[in-house]
């Protein structure tokens, strides 16, 4: 308790003494509490608590949100060697609150409440730490059942941790994994399926966070979730050898406040194809090695004339043809790219413009030029008669 | 010679003897102690958690770090309070029930302590909202006190002393 008038911290006691007449001035003062090797279960003295082969279950009736098999709460060196939980009607499989540097080898979670959380201290009456420097090897989160309030992983308010070897099966969960508020967390993926996120979230969700990487090479594949990975707010989140499947109409989304991410090989193998909107993403190897059949644009069309009016429009987000209408002079439609609103619409803002071409394919011979091409939208222009049909497609750049 | 005559004769009788006490190995020893292992189920106590605390005490008494082995099944509800340095170990064929409660849960909360569940079948159903089957940590809830007269108390917490409790 660090207010600079502590004259004594009895050893045996509860009561720090102030010197006299000191701090009762200060009704409101601000004390200042370190985290010592004596306030939490650490290395000093001695070592951490190892515990192996720990195997509970509940009888799947509990209805008492809040518990948990293990919690692990303010400590440091902590070392588990095997843990499974099953049957339990709700609560947490495994929860470090504070936790640091501690590994942990074969956990298997099968609970209808939470999987594993890693998440600040609630005890004490002050945050203390996150749960940072936590390694964990081999992770098995199957067949939780709670769409009411569960997740399979929550990484909240952390930092420096380490996951390899996730499988997430069988899930159905608010979200299935949320990484938030947190920076320079490692998730090596294996096997991810079959799991139910309740719509409209996303499956993973990483908020506010940084450098958080995710690494295949693994399946990342839908049941009947609406929306495969987001990442709002966060900067420099890697998404690396994804191979996304099933039944997503959105299988990646980088919403509002993210940049600077990169996705390295991932594959969007849904169908129908869902929507990789990586507005800030920069994908690598899409360029070189991402070699599909067919391209098609999907997700909302936004197209605006002025000289004339248009009807009839279809096609997606960056390609697809309408008709004349009316015409007043020469016809100019700006073309505002969209990804698939889960969120309200946003422009995908590509780097530096759009390069398009556009077609009248009911009389070739007229000529439609390119006018104009901004990171968010661009501009096509020309004489068009009216019921003539224009075909249109861009590329970002 | 008279003397290499006895030198034989005792080493006969002591042969004899060995074999006498050989013959009279029981197959199963119940033993309480066996130098620093303690067998909770020898030892009294309404349940298991209070057999495993009274092989401790016992273990205290001889100021030594023991490895405390539970052979039986049963119920915990008495939390088990392991010192430093010591071990607790189940049988891996037992079945045990924890029954601690919201009020006195099953606290890990001293270090260098090791654990071998051995993947024995534990089961646990909470009774309250925090409740946990075993929390590790020192599991401390201080409310700070700022009063009129010069000090500052911990209104709720553990007493200090406890921390990190080592073999006495």
């Amino acid at each position: 308790m660090g207010y600079a008038n502590v004259e004594l911290v009895d050893p045996t006691g509860t009561t720090i003494t102030v010197k006299t007449g000191s701090l009762p001035t200060y009704a409101s003062a601000t004390a200042t509490v370190f985290m010592g090797a004596a306030n939490g279960l650490g290395t000093y003295p001695g070592q951490g608590v190892y515990m192996s082969g720990v195997n509970i279950s509940g009888n799947a009736l509990e209805m008492i949100n809040g518990y948990s098999a293990i919690t692990a709460e303010l400590t440091e060196a902590l070392f588990i060697d095997s843990i499974q939980v099953t049957n339990m009607g709700l609560g947490t499989c495994l929860q470090f609150l504070g936790t640091l540097k501690s590994n942990v080898y074969g956990l298997h979670c099968n609970v209808d409440g939470n999987g594993l959380i890693l998440e600040e201290n609630s005890i004490g009456s002050f945050i203390f730490t996150g749960s940072n420097a936590d390694r964990f090897y081999g992770v098995d989160i199957e067949n939780g059942n709670n769409p009411t309030s569960g997740v399979g992983l929550i990484i909240g308010h952390s930092g420096g941790d380490y996951v390899s070897g996730l499988h997430m099966e069988g899930n159905s969960y608010e979200y299935i994994a949320v990484i938030g508020y947190t920076g320079s967390e490692d998730i090596q993926i294996v096997d991810w399926e079959a799991n139910t996120a309740t719509s409209p979230n996303y499956e993973l969700s990483i908020i506010y966070s940084s450098d958080v990487h995710l690494h295949g090479p693994t399946q990342f594949e839908s049941s009947s979730s609406s929306n495969g990975i987001g990442v709002n707010n966060s900067t420099d989140v890697v998404v690396d050898q994804f191979s996304i499947t099933g039944n997503y109409s959105t299988a990646f989304n980088s919403i509002a406040g993210s940049s600077t991410g990169k996705l390295d090989r991932v594959i969007n193998n849904t169908s129908p194809l869902a929507a990789m909107g990586t507005a800030g993403f920069i994908i690598e190897d899409f360029a070189g090695n991402f070699t599909p059949n067919n391209i098609i644009s999907t997700g909302a069309q936004t197209l605006s004339a002025s000289g004339c009016t248009i009807s009839g429009q279809v096609g997606g987000s960056s390609a697809g043809s309408f008709r004349v209408a009316t015409t007043t002079g020469t016809c100019t439609v700006t073309i505002t790219p969209i990804v698939t609103p889960l969120m309200p619409p946003l422009p995908v803002t590509a780097p530096n413009g759009w390069a398009c071409d556009a077609h009248d394919i009911t009389n070739p011979a007229i000529v439609i030029s390119q006018t104009g091409s901004v990171p968010a939208t661009a501009t096509i222009s020309g004489s068009m008669l009216v019921s003539d049909t224009i075909t249109w497609k861009c590329i970002g750049f | 010679m008279k003397l290499f005559k006895l030198v034989v004769l005792l080493l006969a009788f002591s042969a004899v003897a060995n074999a006498q006490s050989l013959s009279s190995v029981q197959s199963h020893i119940q033993v309480q102690n066996l130098n620093s292992v303690r067998i909770a189920d020898s030892f009294p106590g309404a349940d298991i958690g209070a057999q495993i605390n009274a092989a401790v005490v016992d273990c205290q008494a001889d100021h030594i770090v023991c490895m405390i082995q539970v052979n039986k099944s049963g119920t915990i509800s008495t939390p088990p309070e392991l010192p430093q340095g010591f071990s607790l170990s189940f049988n891996p064929e037992g079945q045990y029930v924890i029954s601690t409660t919201h009020a006195h849960p099953w606290l890990i909360d001293h270090s260098a302590t090791s654990f071998y569940f051995n993947n024995a079948a534990f089961s646990y159903t909470p009774v309250d909202t925090g409740d946990n089957a075993i929390y590790i940590g020192k599991g401390i809830h201080p409310t700070v006190s700022v009063s009129t007269t010069p000090s500052i108390t911990t209104v709720t917490g553990a007493n200090r002393s406890l921390l990190n409790r080592r073999c006495r």
